[in-house]
């Protein structure tokens, strides 16, 4: 032994854990030690260190540091820091050299490691971030802590499908299953099967994982039941699966290899470092202002606050008439009881334990054993997600949308209340209010779900109240900014905000703010604080958090009213309303028929699940049977799935004629296709373009085999071999159906790249396809193994009769063939024919469909996306549950041909599918009976463009606009909510119109066209114009380049976070990155009043190709508009929320 | 109360949307642009290459600096004798920058989304960040996009027969810009220093025919596939694909091809950073660590194989990996 005073250590820092390995020269262990740090990372590793210096006072170290959280610890410490994926391979070739794959999952970072010749690393996109923090939330869903959920993991017996795009989709997906009472083990296995399936997908890209796996990191490492979730889903004998019994410390292990032979340092050395890195502070992450800056601004501010209390009176030894008020929601149950003046007389608040009404028994029974005998029930109601499985069991009187509850309660305590903002612990509402009637609702979509409950789940991780967790938040000197996007990049954040040494206080702030800005900008679009009026109403349990309210206050830059109740606004709401409802009836006599203490006790319920077979949609059935024979069914989408059949299942519904007949072809049997089978798949631009390629293939005597209908196991049978997580469902989708006829046995498959769609109106700007419909063959060529099997013909193809034939001739994929000019004309004839005889059927549905409208009185939606929305796999049934309450269906293709959209449009009109869109919108402007429900996929970028335009131009009708983001997430209960919301406010806007047809005629004529301010020669003289920066040595020389030619021009170098931020007000947040940036950076300079508007140009680039970045110009113009407001309100806004110091 | 509604907004465009009477893409405007274009590609050239490597901390700055004026100036006014001789005096005085190349550093390119690739603030630095790291940075030429954007028409009416006339319009164009790129290509090659020439957009579009096809253009479209395998093949293979978050060409021609690219190219060490409002800086940066270690191990691996094969004595058959022969002799 050359040296036994050296001893090499590694430190693996991970987001929840510090771990520490200490070797001597022989590479035997002497030491392990293994802490969680609660979010103190900086401390612990001190500590740690510091318990090393004391064990081995007279050694000598090499250490080497790892782990996400270690990367700025190793600069204060000034050691040297190994990337964890790098010191894990250096572990598994040392300690398990016949692994072939490993794949680790840690607190923050998924990682999968290939070991070939060339060692393959990978590691999650951002969007997969956080397994083990979504373990912590989902266990902490069902009350129980992530070993718990392996427990109950154990006996399971189904799995359900649940969303692994994300862990916020995910948790979308298994709320409803507890509150449709899913078994606790059932959804504890399918949420280990959901991270299974985003490691999968997301990680592996097509690369398949064979041979020897190893599981390594804490939750592969003491959850059993996931990896089994794995060992199943890959296939793999036991013996295949490796799991080191020190995975945790494999690692860190790796890190203490890899410092050997680096510079050893003394004790002493490392003491004093250590005392470095506890005093240091990481100053990556900029702080924002504080919530308060002196105490007297929070003393007025709790004072303010304690005025807002709703009118009470004690139940004790009340008499009279009372009302109860039930507000079911996804997590928490509430009731409220008044009396006949409104003033409350007793409220519950319960956390259902995933069982809505379980819990509202328990609370009735509570209320029955204090209720004084000379309290009457007189009326009661219900609302939330679970209303209609307790109006059945329970008998309650009235139902009642929530956001109707909301405004009722809202208005007690402001009757002239303008803006409602209810963030609940899953849920965001914003409720417009315009002369007392409810003008818009927007509901949180599902990335901005579980803002209110991640607040609280995090507070628990740390082991503190949430009391204390916002005290600490109001005493912190410096919140810390975690974005707004979603609670997965918010975690990812504070991951790297704990490693920079912030406080819980600046992270609890940080959170506040984040998660009202999330509010802001995402659920409630509000660019300028002035729209949500000066009678504001916040509510909703979130509210309840002072660092949540004083961050709305401070965003807004309003006074807002909380009311005490904040919590129950529901169930007061519905409460009052039930009281109305009595007093309405004029029957004095009336009793509320809600059930009394004796039913409850001997209330039986069975729940059944099962599945339902009256349609393709095959929803799963949770049957609720009551012992007095009433039956409650939920889960189903449309009424069939009730036992109820109405008439309105036969109501019309162009989503099932279109998906019917674009499809509905029969191939030629075997013994006629003389040039034998081709297949294609059923994706994307097959949704349009199918009936013309299958008329032409089958006259050239092909045997046309279509891909299976899309299901969720079509999803995951290409789960494997998808590159990108954050590309739209329907994108992922095509995998599974190459896959799937491959694996029927078809050796040729057709799937062109289709640049350009048939030009259907004049007057749009071009006629492109979107990016992904182009050329998504082109990933599936590249990435999908099997594909190397067969043939598969993938040119870029015109559409015209004349070039295609030509095209078909030249191409070197089509000669085997042998085709000759005149079948191929006549093909080509005969399929375009076809594929407009297709077009004329949908349009004719269409005017059958709206003629039967008129006939009959009825409403109709047109539920209006891309023509792959016609699938159910992709829509989730949505048509369905159209029908289902009472309203026909109808597509944007089938209406577009109607109505001339007033041009020019504010965006670049460029896209075929999108410019149906507008046309629509249009149309249903023009039409009382019609509604339009916009479809959009998550991750498609060009709807970033569409949206707000279909919006304006249906706000220009005064019709409200509603968006509905899918996804591969199933959950329709706040769909369903969307839409009867949306129901309301038909129903309002038509009263409305009758009262106002006696004095003036509708205001609203659609003027959404815009004028361009064109630059004239005259601005040239004394205009400046702004240039955004893009590259900034190129651009310097550029802006040379162009005032050299006459102009005054000013390129915009500063660019800071209050750019983005800027950007982020102004543009839809689900633009990209670029767009954000360029249009942030002029909007600030606008307003940075170092300009004169009345003499200032901006210039920005397009390229004219089919990518958003032809529309950047659009999303400035509506920057413009919305932007301008009073200078002195904005100034003091950004001082305040974006001016970092 | 003041609204930015009377602000005019003017597009730059040279495909004939939204014309305005006040700003016209003019030839003497084109050809000042086309000259900013070429500067710019030069100076990020030299810029890049010497800096890492300079003796005299700050020297590269310097000159770059001082060129930067020059440069500025000569877009403004220059005939085309003087643009050229500007180009060969400006590598010929970067060529005096002494370097220090004993530490071989392990060359890093990086592709993506145009405003993202070349935008400091939105990708979060990632010059700096690789250069801490210990790389050397290789940034695409300007023009490389503007040559890519140029074949648009060219290729569409290649494989779906669209308009000729201006198919044959863009050809031209493209001949003009190889006219003043001319000299770069000739003041690069005469230069010891070995920068990356510019590319030859024909020569990429063959090269990338294997991997898609030149339909796709939405975006950086083949480009960015191309601009891989160049890197590739001049000896770059670590390569940062950076993108937008959700950026949506960059599912197909980004994302989408780099299983294709790994199976062509074994040694290629690509890694897709996503950059986003809130994304952390602290992933990007871990992502970019992990690119540079792999990056200096093949470095080091290649290094070891480069004298192993002039050493006949060394086992061929057996290449030894850096570290653990490090380690070894340590244990040893």
């Amino acid at each position: 032994m050359e040296n036994e005073k050296l001893l090499h250590v590694g430190l693996d820092v991970g987001s929840t854990t510090v771990k520490i390995v200490v070797m001597n020269d022989d590479l035997e262990t002497l030491n392990t030690s293994y802490k969680r740090h609660f979010s103190d990372t900086k401390n612990t590793v001190c500590k740690v260190l510091e318990e090393l210096a004391e064990n081995y006072p007279n050694n000598e170290f090499t250490i080497a540091l790892t782990g996400s959280g270690a990367m700025s610890a190793a600069n204060f410490l000034d050691l040297p820091f190994i990337q964890e994926v790098v010191s894990c391979k250096r572990a598994v070739e040392k300690y398990i050299p016949k692994t072939d794959v490993v794949i680790e999952l840690g607190g923050e970072d998924a990682k999968i490691i290939y070991f070939d010749k060339f060692v393959e690393q990978r590691m999650n996109g951002t969007c997969a971030g956080g397994t083990g923090a979504f373990l912590d939330q989902m266990a902490s869903l069902l009350h129980t802590d992530t070993e718990g959920l392996n427990e109950l993991a154990k006996d399971y017996k189904t799995i359900y499908p649940i969303a692994s795009r994300c862990g916020v989709f995910a948790k979308t997906d298994i709320q409803p299953l507890i509150n449709e009472g899913a078994k606790r083990a059932d959804i504890a296995v399918s949420i280990f099967q959901a991270v299974v399936n985003q490691t999968i997908s997301g990680l592996a890209c097509g690369r398949p994982i064979r041979g020897n796996i190893a599981f390594l990191g804490g939750p592969l490492n003491y959850l059993s039941e996931l990896r089994e979730r794995f060992i199943e889903t890959l296939n793999l004998k036991q013996e295949e699966a490796i799991t080191p019994d020190d995975a945790h410390l494999l690692v860190a292990k790796g890190a203490a290899l890899d410092s050997f032979g680096r510079k050893p340092i003394s004790v002493e050395k490392l003491k004093s470092r250590i005392s470095v890195l506890r005093n240091s502070h990481d100053t990556t992450t900029k702080p924002l202002p504080p919530l308060f800056s002196i105490d007297a601004e929070y003393d007025e501010f709790k004072k303010r606050h304690s005025k807002a209390k709703v009118k009470r009176r004690t139940l004790e030894n009340f008499e009279g008439d009372c009302f109860i008020g039930i507000d079911a929601g996804s997590t928490t149950t509430k009731l409220a009881v008044i009396d006949n003046e409104g003033c409350l007389l007793h409220s519950i608040y319960r956390n259902n334990e995933g069982d809505p009404l379980k819990s509202v028994i328990g609370m009735l029974k509570d209320l029955y054993s204090i209720l004084p005998k000379k309290a009457k029930i007189r009326f009661s109601g219900v609302t939330g997600y679970g209303e209609k499985l307790i109006q059945t069991a329970l008998n309650v009187d009235l139902n009642e949308i929530e956001t109707i509850a909301h405004y009722r309660a809202a208005s007690e305590f402001m009757p002239d209340v303008t803006s409602i903002v209810d963030i609940g612990g899953q849920d965001m509402k914003y409720i417009k209010l315009k002369s007392g009637t409810i003008d818009n609702i927007m509901l949180n979509e599902a990335c901005s779900s579980g803002c209110g409950s991640f607040i609280e789940t995090f507070a628990k991780s740390l082991n503190l109240s949430i009391e204390d967790f916002v005290n600490e938040a109001l005493m912190s000197r410096t919140p810390v900014d975690l974005g707004s996007r979603c609670t997965v990049f918010m975690n990812s954040k504070i991951k790297q905000s704990q490693k920079e040494g912030y406080s819980v206080g600046d992270i609890s702030a940080g959170l506040s703010i984040s998660v009202i800005k999330n509010a802001i900008q995402k659920v409630m679009k509000i660019r300028d604080p002035e729209n949500l009026g000066n009678h504001i109403v916040v509510q909703g349990g979130t509210f309840y958090n002072d660092a949540v309210l004083r961050s709305f206050e401070l965003i807004v830059g309003k006074e807002v009213i909380r009311p005490d109740i904040a919590g129950l606004m529901g169930a007061y709401g519905i409460a009052l309303l039930s009281k109305e409802q009595y007093e309405a009836n004029l029957d004095m006599e009336y009793t509320s028929t809600l059930a009394k203490l004796e039913a409850l006790d001997n209330l039986d319920i069975k729940v059944t699940h099962t599945r339902c077979n009256g349609c393709e949609n095959h929803c799963g059935l949770t049957i609720n049977k009551f012992n007095d024979e009433k039956i409650h069914v939920s889960g189903n989408r449309c009424e069939r799935g009730s036992g109820i059949i109405t008439g309105n299942s036969d109501l019309p519904n162009l989503i099932k004629y279109k998906a019917e007949r674009i499809f509905g072809y029969e191939p030629l049997s075997e013994d006629k296709a003389t040039r034998g089978t081709i297949g294609i798949p059923r994706v994307l631009n097959m949704y349009e373009d199918y009936p013309f390629w299958f008329t032409f293939f089958t006259k050239l005597g092909f045997r046309v085999i279509l891909s299976e209908k899309s299901t969720r196991s079509t999803y995951e049978k290409g789960m494997e071999s998808m590159p990108s997580e954050s590309v739209c469902y329907p994108a992922k989708l095509s995998h599974g159906h190459i896959v799937s006829l491959i694996t029927s046995g078809i050796k040729t498959i057709f799937y062109p790249c289709m640049a350009y769609s048939r030009k259907e109106f004049e007057s749009a700007d071009n006629k492109y396809n979107c990016p992904i419909v182009i050329s998504y063959s082109e990933v599936i060529k590249n990435n999908v193994e099997q594909i190397k099997d067969i043939k598969f013909i993938n040119p870029f193809l015109p559409f015209d009769s004349k070039n295609l034939v030509k095209k078909v001739m030249e191409l070197e994929e089509f000669s085997e063939y042998n085709f000759n000019k005149k079948e191929l004309t006549e093909a080509v004839i005969e399929a375009e024919k076809e594929y407009q005889k297709c077009k004329q059927d949908i349009r004719d549905e269409a005017s059958r469909a709206l003629k039967y409208m008129e006939e009959n009185n009825l409403k109709g939606i047109v539920l209006a996306g891309r023509p792959y929305h016609v699938d159910s796999e992709i829509n989730h049934g949505i048509d369905t549950l159209i029908t289902g309450l009472g309203l026909c269906v109808l597509t944007e293709d089938s209406v577009a041909m109607n109505t001339p959209v007033k041009r020019p449009l504010r965006v670049v009109d460029q896209w075929v599918f999108h410019s149906r869109l507008y046309s629509a919108a249009d149309f249903v402007g023009k039409h009382d009976n019609l509604e339009l429900i916009q479809l959009n996929s998550f991750g498609c970028g060009v709807d970033a463009v569409t949206t707000d335009q279909v919006e304006e131009i249906l706000s220009s009708y005064d019709k409200m606009y509603t968006l509905i983001k899918i996804d591969e997430v199933n959950n329709l209960g706040a769909v369903r909510i969307r839409i009867r919301s949306l129901l309301a406010s038909i129903n309002k806007r038509l009263e409305k119109k009758k009262n106002e047809e006696c004095k003036t005629s509708s205001s609203n004529n659609g003027n959404y066209e815009i004028h361009k301010v064109p630059f004239t020669k005259n601005m040239r003289k004394d205009y400046t114009i702004l240039i955004p920066q893009m590259a900034p040595i190129h651009f310097e020389l550029i802006e040379s380049a162009v005032s050299a030619c006459g102009y005054n021009v000013k390129l915009l170098n500063t660019c800071t976070p209050k750019t983005v931020e800027t950007g982020l007000k102004y543009v839809n947040n689900d633009a990209c990155y670029p767009s954000i940036l360029t249009t942030g950076q002029m909007i600030e300079a606008l307003q940075s009043g170092e300009y004169d508007i009345n003499k200032t140009a901006l210039i920005m680039s397009q390229t004219g190709g089919g990518c958003r970045a032809t529309n950047y110009i659009g999303f400035i113009r509506k920057a413009l508009k919305d932007a301008g407001f009073p200078r002195s309100t904005s100034n003091k806004f950004q001082y305040r929320w974006n001016g970092k110091k | 109360m003041q609204d930015f509604l009377g602000v005019p907004v003017i597009s730059f465009n040279i495909v004939g949307m939204e014309k305005n009477d006040g700003f016209k893409i003019t030839i003497p405007l084109m050809e000042k642009l086309l000259k900013s274009v070429v500067y710019g590609d030069l100076l990020q050239k030299l810029l890049l290459r010497n800096r890492p490597y300079e003796i005299n901390k700050g020297e590269t700055q310097k000159a770059y600096d001082k060129w930067m004026q020059t440069c500025k100036s000569l877009v403004r006014k220059s005939n085309l004798k003087e643009f050229k001789k500007s180009i060969y005096d400006m590598v010929s005085d970067f060529e005096k920058i002494e370097l220090d190349e004993t530490e071989k550093k392990p060359r890093v390119g990086v592709v993506g989304e145009i405003l993202i690739k070349y935008h400091p603030f939105g990708n979060n630095f990632v010059i700096d960040v690789l250069e801490a790291e210990g790389a050397e940075v290789v940034m695409p030429d300007f023009m490389g996009f503007v040559k890519f954007m140029a074949t648009h028409k060219i290729t569409f009416n290649t494989l779906l027969n669209t308009d000729k006339t201006k198919a044959k319009l863009f050809k031209l164009a493209l001949n003009l810009i190889d006219i003043f790129e001319k000299d770069l290509k000739l003041a690069l090659k005469n230069s010891s220093k070995n920068y990356l020439k510019p590319c030859d957009i024909w020569h990429l579009e063959e090269k990338v025919k294997d991997i898609l096809s030149i339909g796709n253009q939405t975006g950086e479209g083949w480009f960015l596939t191309a601009e891989m395998i160049e890197y590739i093949e001049n000896g770059i293979p670590n390569i940062v694909c950076v993108q937008p978050f959700a950026c949506l060409p960059n599912h197909v021609v980004g994302k989408g091809v780099i299983k294709t690219i790994r199976a062509k190219f074994p040694n290629a060490n690509i890694s897709p950073v996503d950059y986003d409002p809130g994304a952390s800086e602290a992933n990007q940066t871990n992502r970019l660590k992990l690119l540079m270690t792999v990056a200096k191990d093949n470095l080091q691996k290649e290094l070891e194989l480069e004298n192993a094969k002039s050493n006949i004595e060394t086992d061929i058959d057996n290449p030894t990996n850096a570290e653990t022969t490090q380690k070894e002799a340590i244990l040893k």
